[in-house]
């Protein structure tokens, strides 16, 4: 009897069971056809998830608020690799620095694959000094690689201790800096030679160039050391450093970017802030709140001074892309890949 | 004493200590605990109202020179989160997080204290006599990170007058090479059992990459060693002593993603050292433990690419001290207390970093009915922490055997998590405001079994239900990662296990099969906008099955075993998502004797079908390789006339 009991009453336990049940195939993702209305473009550089997968560039119209989420793919299937860092344009050709998959990929204005320097340990950012030559920073490799764009293959190294990242070029000198270091390094282009170095505190990032030919750099510090970050400005030609603005010792300064007048930096520190190259002290209050946002990537729109902001969310989920207008006030948003860190305005 | 009485007095002491056990603990278990002594009372106590998983003698022997994660992977609920033989396996049992899931030795929470959690390719099998996965929270007697579950490993002192001796070589595809050996000396009140083990592997496999071409894993090394010394001491009819240490040492090197042109220079070494002495003094009515555990805990990172030679350390004690007593025939009460020390080495921990201290009151009781047919306990333990407050927890579980065929369990607990070191101290971003992840969880299960003449048939059905608040995750802060507490997650599901079976004389045939459905997904976050609400886990299959075909004749065995695995997010907002697979092994097992020596010839056949399939994406598998080996024991009884 007991037995007739719990049958019964387990088959109708199971029933409830199996109907609660979610289906295990997910629903197929169903791609519609993005019409991009102008050529107005924004790509969007999204790093993906270290090593478990494949980082892409999106492509976002401003128009049309259309998104092509993964326009490399779209072009040539085939995944563009893992941590996808930077983008910039070089003779023409979109170059891509992917990071952990240690190459660059160049693709033509179709964004059709055209070619792919390999060698590197852990590329970063790469800077065209001529048509011919370009420097790639480097995390790993204790030296920035001197690659030629017509051969496309590395061609030589310049040393540099420690993790070289952004880099840009003034009156035939190179500008990087190192994370590693507290110093900025200044390089001949034309000898390929480190012929000086400026003090702008441990960290730094970020730099920019003003209107003034004035370079600015933002040191994030080291906060378990107690040592603050700083906003360091020095003059290209004579690398005397003219302004130097340091950050409480809590706070974690990073992601610096210019707008195309070249006189307001804007930059991340939980919040968005603003400043002019002539204040004379750091901004007290906030451009932009977060808003419960994680800020992980800025970009200034070149023509509009609309700023992009990109909310990496978990690191593990499609980025939000924040768009506010010069005055700060948020005008959309737009969904891309995992972690996007960066823009590239065309 | 004379020889015959000490020996009977010795018999009886034996007895005394395994009747115990088996009133205090699992009375009401369909269980038959056939050994003489269980180490730690307190196992048994949380095993209450809840379903255990134990590996029985048709399955252990085949998985004996393997991993845990070999055999977890492929005879458990529990999902592996595996990037490859050799490379990082962590867990995930009933939709929960690796570091939800504790690893008890000899009752020690062996997880790495940095990490919270354990990588089950180091730990191998063969230092074992038992491993039981108990499905369920238990955080009042095991303390912080026992939300899911616990995985239990165990040994088992015998007081057998004997020697026995064991040598084991194995070989296989990728340049696996493998070999260990135990020997085990006891007398009537003294026990010692030495185990050893070493294995290396090229591991440089073949695989299909995206491209559909065969690519080999470079850079993919591993070898690991490891020893492990049990001793017990009978001292006299109410005091026993055991004394154990463990070390293991895991090198690997760590490959990069299929594909990447440029090679790895990075590598690892774990070395992990564990001591136990437990003193037990028992009589018929009372036992009271006393135990100590040392643990060191060594993580070298190198990448000489990178430039990055970071190394850790992480050295742990816990003192604990427990009584049980049984007042009356249905009546038993437990209490006791532990104290944890915690100093971790990091050149990556800031100037906040100081040792961690915590210290728990556990106390609990047991209600036997008269008939012994129904049974409840519950548990309660407050612990004090020197970094934040501690939630008050306990459980309360029910067991009822209503009839011979039939055995229900149930159990409910409120449960913690306490951070990591690394989620306290990692600079930068380490955050000293983190609150322990906190919840409740319930769960029920049914056994029915029937024995007819030669055919067993048996059917375990399990529900269970967690609601896990302040869970923690790593999020972007500006120029790096940080530590809060921002999801609910609550997960919900059921399993099934139902084995068939058939004896006669020196034939047996057994098929059996598993099923899990986990439903894992966030309910809340404080992320704006978080897509992941409402989303199952990434890395959590909501499906998962295996199923065993066993079958022996005399000296033969043979184990077939299928797994399937349904689909896994690999997103948060599970926009992506891996496909799912099926994968199979063929092992078999021969063995001969020749008077005191038996020898045994194994092999196995691992990935049948050649199927090509990822765990985590990027991270492939082998196709279908071998591996076979020789095993060699030698029992002799050191004298016969002396009690065995």
């Amino acid at each position: 009897m007991i037995h007739y009991r719990l049958v019964k009453y387990s088959s109708v336990i199971l029933g409830f069971i199996l109907y609660a049940c979610v289906k295990d195939k997910p629903n197929p993702v169903t791609k519609t056809n993005v019409v991009l209305s102008s050529n107005e473009k924004v790509f969007v550089i999204n790093e993906g998830p270290f090593n478990t997968g494949n980082g892409s560039i999106s492509l976002y119209d401003p128009i049309s608020n259309n998104v092509v989420e993964d326009v490399f793919y779209e072009q040539n299937a085939q995944k563009l690799g893992n941590i996808v860092q930077s983008m910039s344009v070089v003779n023409g050709q979109y170059c891509i620095v992917v990071n952990n998959s240690n190459k660059i990929v160049f693709c033509n204005k179709d964004f059709k694959k055209t070619a792919q320097i390999t060698g590197f340990h852990s590329p970063r950012y790469v800077l065209p000094v001529s048509n011919k030559k370009g420097y790639v920073t480097d995390l790993y490799a204790n030296a920035i690689s001197i690659i030629d764009f017509n051969s496309l293959s590395k061609t030589g190294s310049i040393p540099c201790k420690g993790k070289t990242e952004k880099i840009i070029s003034l009156y035939n000198k190179a500008f990087v800096t190192n994370t590693d270091k507290e110093y900025v390094y200044i390089i001949n282009t034309i000898t390929d030679q480190i012929t000086d170095s400026v003090n702008v505190g441990l960290n730094a990032y970020g730099l920019e160039v003003d209107k003034n030919d004035d370079i600015w750099i933002l040191s994030n510090g080291k906060k378990s050391a107690g040592i603050p970050g700083k906003l360091t400005r020095f003059d290209a030609l004579t690398h005397t450093v003219k302004t130097s603005f340091t950050f409480s010792s809590q706070d974690s300064p990073g992601h610096l970017h210019i707008n195309t007048t070249k006189d307001s930096l804007y930059y991340i520190n939980t919040h968005v802030y603003r400043l002019s190259i002539n204040d004379g002290a750091l901004p007290s209050s906030a451009f932009i709140t977060n808003d419960g946002r994680n800020f992980y990537g800025m970009g200034i729109h070149p023509r509009n001074h609309s700023v992009y902001l990109a909310d990496a969310m978990d690191y593990s989920q499609k980025s939000t892309i924040y768009v506010h207008d010069a005055s700060g006030k948020l005008k959309t948003s737009f969904k891309t890949a995992i972690c996007a860190n960066s823009f590239w305005f065309e | 004493m004379n020889g015959a009485s000490g020996i009977a007095s010795w018999v009886i002491v034996l007895v005394c200590i395994s009747s115990f056990s088996l009133r205090a603990g699992d009375s009401l278990s369909i269980r038959k605990l056939q050994t003489v002594e269980v180490s730690t009372s307190r196992l048994l106590w949380s095993q209450l109202g809840k379903r255990v998983i134990k590996f029985d003698s048709l399955i252990l022997p085949h998985y004996q020179y393997q991993s845990l994660s070999d055999i977890l992977s492929t005879q458990s609920p529990v999902f592996i989160k595996s990037y490859g033989p050799g490379a990082l396996a962590s867990s995930s049992l009933r939709g929960g997080s690796a570091s939800q899931t504790a690893i008890l030795w000899n009752g020690f929470n062996i997880n790495h204290p940095m990490l919270g959690q354990s990588d089950f390719s180091q730990i191998p099998v063969f230092f074992f006599d038992a491993v039981e996965i108990e499905m369920g929270s238990a955080p009042a007697l095991h303390g912080s990170g026992v939300i899911n579950g616990s995985i239990q490993l165990s040994n088992t002192q015998r007081f057998q007058n004997s020697l026995k001796t064991t040598l084991q070589i194995g070989s296989g595809s990728f340049g696996m090479r493998k070999t260990g050996g135990s020997i085990h000396y006891s007398t009537y009140r003294f026990s010692s059992t030495t185990r050893l083990f070493y294995q290396q592997n090229q591991n440089n496999f073949r695989f299909l990459n995206d491209s559909g071409k065969t690519e080999t894993r470079t850079h993919n090394s591993f070898d690991t060693k490891g020893a492990l010394q049990d001793f017990s001491w009978l001292i006299n009819t109410k005091n026993k002593l055991d004394v154990s240490f463990w070390y293991n040492q895991f090198d690997r090197q760590l490959p990069k993603p299929p594909g990447n042109k440029s090679e790895s220079k990075a590598s690892q070494q774990d070395k992990n050292f564990r001591s136990s002495i437990n003193w037990t003094y028992f009589t018929s009515r009372t036992r009271v433990n006393l135990r100590q555990g040392i643990f060191s805990d060594a993580l070298n990172y190198t990448d000489s690419l990178a430039g990055i030679f970071s190394k850790s350390r992480c050295l742990s004690s816990v003192s604990e001290v427990e009584a049980n007593t049984q007042f009356t025939q249905w009546f038993h009460f437990f209490i006791g207390g532990q104290f944890l020390l915690q100093n971790a080495e990091n050149s990556n921990y800031g100037a906040r970093h100081q040792s961690p201290k915590r210290a728990a009151l556990v106390g609990g009781f047991q209600l036997n009915t008269p008939n012994k047919k129904y049974l409840f306990s519950s548990s309660i333990r407050q612990e004090y922490s020197s970094l934040l407050p501690v939630p008050i927890t306990g459980h309360i579980s029910l067991e009822a055997h209503p009839h011979s065929t039939l055995h229900l369990k149930w159990n409910a607990a409120r449960v913690y998590r306490l951070p990591t070191l690394n989620d306290w101290y990692w600079q930068p971003g380490g955050n000293p405001n983190l609150k322990p992840e906190q919840g409740y969880s319930t769960d029920g299960s049914l056994i029915f079994q029937l024995h007819h003449s030669a055919i067993s048939f048996r059917f375990t059905g399990s529900l269970f239900y967690k609601n896990i608040n302040n869970w923690i995750i790593w999020l972007p802060k500006n120029t790096y990662t940080s530590p809060d507490n921002l999801l609910n997650v609550k997960s919900r599901g059921g399993e099934t296990q139902t084995e068939l079976g058939y004896r006669k004389k020196s034939f047996y045939v057994q098929l059996a099969i598993q099923t899990t459905y986990v439903l894992s997904t966030v309910e809340n976050s404080y992320l704006k906008e978080d897509e992941a609400i409402g989303k199952q886990l990434i890395y959590t299959p909501r499906y998962t099955g295996n199923g065993n075909l066993s079958i022996g004749y005399k000296k033969a065995s043979l184990l077939l075993n299928h797994n399937y695995t349904g689909y896994r997010f690999n997103n948060s907002d599970n926009s992506t998502w891996l496909m799912p697979y099926h994968v199979s092994s063929l092992k078999l097992r021969y063995t001969q004797h020749f008077n005191r020596i038996e020898l045994t010839v194994y092999g196995a056949l691992n990935n049948l079908f050649n199927s090509d399939y990822e765990i985590i994406q990027n991270y492939p598998v082998p196709l279908r390789n071998y591996e076979a080996g020789l095993t060699i024991h030698y029992v002799k009884s050191i004298n016969k006339n002396k009690y065995e």
